[in-house]
């Protein structure tokens, strides 16, 4: 079997060889090598590898290998400039504009007429003697009405009066 | 003494730093000679790490892409090739990543007690490929963890802390890391120990 190094040592034995202890360190793990064949190996081991390793041949880039970083640095900055380059963004957003500016002029319903529709809708089971601050607080306004009241009304007047002038519209 | 760089004693100034701050400032000559400094190593490096120079190749390249991007954010903290090296490290787990995902690459431990080719020359280009291709077969049996700190260590030559750095771990994991690789790949090779001590006496 395989003699093993001391674990409490590796440390000191990979940088035995890698060349790194001073003096004393390496006087002090020479005493110890004498009795320790387990570390002996170890050390020869790491020595060896070390070495093999060393002298494997290089793998350099291909004389191509710069102009395609620089080409594909270039790409990301075009990329980049197209982001930022608001008349490529304009020419975009102009059939979105188009659609709008032509959703105007034809009256097309809006999200707010729909809204506003709704708030006439007010529930008659609401307490009419309650100020509006009050109906906001307690939740009693259906939020239509309330979208509506906060856009006219007077918290400290009570909400029937906002409720009885919706009711003719009804 | 003069010592190795296995554990610098204090941070050298960055021979990038000049070349880093004018290309922060866009100019593209500049990131250019970055690249031109760095490519064979970033290459060799990720070549023995995938095993393939092609994907090498490929990798290096998203690394100098991300790395200008991101040029902006590098403050120094480590040399400029240390974190350009950090760059490709993690772009290089990410393909590997996919790779496997795909199934493009064998994930079948090597048997570690298995003789790897043996070399009777190193003198011509032959056996100079022979040698790198029986020392790629050995490290790509190696585990990721292991494999890196090798390399980085013995292909590379950074230092523990540089490697540490690099890889975001504690000193000790480094060394620790680096020693088992090392026992590994000495088993993968295969040399007889006895031929090893006495040329190394």
């Amino acid at each position: 079997m395989k003699p093993q190094a001391c674990p409490e040592l590796t440390s000191m034995l990979l940088r035995a060889a890698d060349g790194l202890l001073d003096e004393e360190e390496t006087a002090d793990l020479e005493v110890h090598l004498r009795d320790c064949r387990g570390c002996r190996s170890a050390l020869a081991e790491q020595k060896a590898a070390r070495r093999d390793l060393q002298a494997r041949p290089v793998i350099a880039a291909s004389p191509a290998f710069r102009v395609r970083v620089a080409d594909a640095i270039a790409a990301e900055e075009r990329s980049l400039a197209n982001v930022l380059d608001f008349r490529r963004w304009t020419w975009r957003l102009a059939p979105v504009a188009a659609v709008l500016l032509t959703a105007i002029a034809l009256g097309v319903p809006t999200a707010s007429d729909t809204a506003s529709a709704d708030a006439s809708d007010v529930d008659p089971t609401l307490n009419a003697d309650l100020p509006v601050s009050s109906a906001l607080y307690t939740g009693d306004l259906p939020s239509t009405s309330l979208e509506s009241l906060l856009l006219v009304g007077n918290p400290d007047r009570p909400v029937g009066d906002y409720v009885q002038t919706q009711e003719p519209g009804k | 003494m003069t010592r190795d760089d296995g554990v610098r004693a204090a941070p050298r100034p960055d021979p990038d730093a000049v070349d880093v701050q004018r290309a922060r400032k866009g100019d593209a000559g500049a990131f250019d000679a970055l690249v031109r400094r760095h490519q064979d190593r970033l290459v060799n490096y990720l070549a023995a790490f995938l095993g393939n120079a092609a994907d090498a190749e490929d990798v290096a390249q998203e690394a100098f892409v991300r790395a200008y991007r991101a040029l902006r954010q590098f403050r120094g903290q480590s040399a400029f090739k240390t974190w350009l090296f950090q760059i490709a490290t993690n772009a290089a787990r990410t393909h590997r990543a996919r790779r496997v995902s795909r199934r493009e690459v064998s994930t079948e431990p090597v048997d570690a007690e298995a003789p790897v080719r043996e070399v009777e020359s190193h003198e011509d280009l032959e056996s100079r490929v022979v040698l790198r291709d029986r020392l790629d077969r050995a490290l790509r049996a190696l585990p990721d963890d292991q494999r890196e700190a090798v390399i980085l260590r013995d292909v590379e030559g950074f230092d523990y802390r540089e490697i540490a750095d690099l890889l975001d771990v504690p000193m000790g994991t480094v060394e620790s890391r680096i020693f088992r690789g090392r026992q590994k790949l000495r088993l993968l090779l295969a040399t007889p120990l006895e031929s090893v001590e006495e040329r190394t006496s």
